[in-house]
């Protein structure tokens, strides 16, 4: 095994191409998956999160998007390294569910409907693994073991319909790890269930990663699921990276206002507001279409100077593995 | 599956016994008196009791109904007086010829409909795409008498390549009442060749706007199964395209249009006049026709409850289709 990470993003640049004009989503951003690790990749709605997944396995094309340029380079358990935004697209389609697989946030419209849940697991099988429908069945009823569900032989033949939201999500887990691949990317994988439910999946998450050996890209917009997962933490704001550090940093000392912002929403993590409210950031991000000329996080940010709204501050590293994206980051305290 | 199919049987039971409530009460509810008019204007009136006891018309109304209805299941429909013919043999030897027609045009219209529309989506292809819904409007849009009598100037009068609206042209030996069938029964292929070549220019006139209102409901099924987050989830699984298109969207986008061929089939059985009369195509809309005229209360009354039984019977056979298609019916 090697220390190589398992995905290594350079200056992803992910844009849409609108009516009104071309939208920026994902701009320039990297970073590096370690191996057998867990990599939070954070951020609200619309920061681009989830199109930087998409980019990655190359499907944001049936939206409209498209890479501009960048890099991914993708080390398989065998050692070989393959640049994913260079790979034609059938060898692409090797690589999705075999070697990088998925699982989205919505259980409950991830499944085929018509579709019995061992068929699709069964689908992928077959599909990267070339084993007989008998054999495949077998490894399908395995996997619903492994990921906890019940009589895996007799719900085997059940339809999604059947299966609550947490069932569903353990199915697309199924689905996801069938083909044992060596990164999952875990899409707010646990936003849409109950917070009961949500632990389970994070605990089941974590014990197959050591079980299987699988590095995991986890997005999500709570820190606090980060805090649980991951390693290394990557914040992005607007499509753009706004701080990156191992966890423990994060958390001790955060060197970007969007990061402290994100912080202090944690219920029970700060000390509470004089009037009990749980602190909020206010304002909003900047639409895609009109984002500020400086900071992008300027509008928002307490500390603010005209300095910040003059120019796009670097990505500078503050401390040994810790990068932020503002010029007074000395000045952020918790 | 099988208790789906039997409690889907019971239903359809019931709603025919409905449709034949209706069918007897719309015919009593109307102001003329048949026995009148089968004795004529000048009849007196022993005459006209003896004609209604005749017709079982001085019983009470329930034992009318039940008459009536143990009369349509042992083969008693009524005496056409307009034909001078019972109802029975009278529609037996029409209702092939409407089947075969309305049977051949649906057949065309759905196939073209699903093979085109999928293909197109599949293509993604805005062109095609463009060509199939202008195609679609114009299909839906054009009235079949008016499509009819176009296709009669330009295939028979001008290019003289398909036979006139002369019916169904020569007679086989019948066995079956359809002709192209009857033919190949007696191994005869030209003379199947032949009744296919009669059937052509009604049956496109036919199935042009079903054909178009299909490719509509199947195109924008697809469009929103497309966008379905398990498309996504599919391609994340390394799923051909293909395999995505044809395996999982077009199940999941097929019901609506099951749903409304079902429709469409039972309509054009018992619903295509125009086009039968255009053609003097010998089928049951032109009885139909002659039968309201005529206030040839047996044939309608007939004809109403068959047209239930029709659309009855081919409903059900889209339900159980559905239980086949789609998992979610089957169980619940």
């Amino acid at each position: 095994m090697t220390d190589a990470p398992v995905l290594d993003v350079r200056n992803l640049r992910t844009v849409f191409d609108t009516p009104v004009g071309q939208v920026v989503s994902v701009d320039d951003v990297s970073f590096a998956i370690p191996h057998g690790k867990t990599l939070g990749l954070v951020g609200e709605s619309g920061s681009g999160k989830s199109v930087t997944s998409l980019s990655l396995m190359r499907l944001v094309g049936r939206g409209g998007g498209r890479v501009a340029s960048g890099s991914a380079t993708l080390t398989t358990r065998d050692g070989a390294t393959t640049d994913l935004l260079a790979l034609p697209e059938k060898a692409m389609r090797k690589v999705r569910g075999r070697d990088i697989a998925m699982v989205f946030q919505e259980p409950m419209t991830s499944l085929d409907p018509v579709w019995s849940v061992g068929d699709q697991i069964m689908e992928s099988i077959r599909l990267h693994q070339g084993v007989n429908k008998a054999e495949a069945r077998r490894r399908a009823v395995d996997m619903l073991r492994l990921v906890g569900i019940p009589a895996p032989e007799r719900r085997i033949d059940d339809f999604p319909h059947q299966l609550s939201g947490g069932m569903r999500q353990r199915v697309m887990i199924a689905i996801a790890l069938s083909c044992r691949p060596g990164l999952l990317i875990a899409d707010e994988p646990t936003t849409a269930l109950d917070v009961t439910i949500q632990a389970q999946i994070l605990d089941l998450i974590r014990r197959l990663q050591a079980e299987i050996g699988m590095s995991v890209l986890f997005i999500t917009h709570n820190l606090g699921v980060v805090a649980e997962t991951a390693v290394r933490v990557v914040v992005v704001y607007a499509g753009q990276v706004v701080e990156e550090a191992a966890v423990a940093d994060i958390f001790a000392t955060p060197r970007h206002p969007y990061t402290l912002g994100l912080l202090a929403s944690i219920p029970g993590t700060s000390a509470p507001t004089p009037d009990r409210r749980l602190p909020t950031i206010g304002g909003a991000p900047p639409s895609p279409l009109a984002r500020p000329t400086g900071c992008r996080f300027a509008p928002r940010c307490a500390l603010a100077l005209d300095a910040c709204r003059a120019s796009v501050p670097e990505l500078v590293e503050v401390a040994p593995g810790h990068k932020a994206r503002c010029i007074r980051w000395q000045d952020v305290r918790r | 599956m099988g208790k789906f199919i039997i409690e889907r049987i019971g239903s359809a039971i019931l709603t025919i016994l409905g449709a034949s409530i209706i069918a007897f009460v719309i015919l009593r509810a109307l102001p003329t008196d048949p026995a009148r008019l089968i004795a004529g204007p000048f009849a007196s009136e022993d005459v006209l009791n003896t004609v209604r006891a005749q017709m079982g018309l001085d019983k009470p109304l329930v034992a009318q109904y039940l008459d009536y209805i143990r009369n349509f299941f042992t083969g008693d429909w009524g005496y056409s007086y307009g034909a001078g013919k019972p109802v029975l043999p009278l529609i037996a030897e029409r209702l092939p010829a409407s089947v075969e027609l309305a049977v051949l045009a649906f057949v065309s219209a759905f196939a073209a409909a699903v093979l085109l529309t999928v293909l197109v989506s599949f293509s993604r292809s805005r062109i095609l795409d463009g060509i199939l819904r202008a195609l679609s409007f114009v299909s839906v849009g054009v009235p079949p008498f008016w499509i009819s009598l176009l296709l009669l100037m330009l295939f028979f009068e001008r290019l003289g390549w398909f036979p006139g609206p002369v019916g169904r042209g020569p007679a086989p030996a019948i066995i079956t009442g359809f002709y192209t069938i009857d033919y190949l029964l007696a191994g005869n292929l030209q003379g199947a060749g032949t009744a296919l070549w009669h059937i052509v220019l009604p049956g496109i006139a036919l199935a042009l706007g079903s054909f178009g209102y299909l490719v509509r409901l199947l195109r924008a099924n697809l469009l929103d199964v497309v966008h379905e987050p398990f498309v996504t989830v599919l391609h994340s699984k390394g799923v051909a395209p293909v395999n995505t298109h044809f395996r999982h969207i077009l199940p999941n986008a097929f019901l609506p249009t099951l749903t409304a061929g079902g429709l469409i089939l039972a309509q054009l059985i018992g619903g295509s006049v125009l086009v039968e009369q255009i053609f003097t195509w010998p089928g049951i809309g032109t009885l139909v026709i002659d039968g309201i005229t005529r206030q040839d209360y047996a044939v309608v009354q007939s004809f109403i409850l068959l047209s239930a039984i029709i659309y009855i019977v081919v409903n059900l056979g889209v339900d159980v289709l559905y239980g086949y298609v789609d998992p979610r019916v089957r169980r619940s």
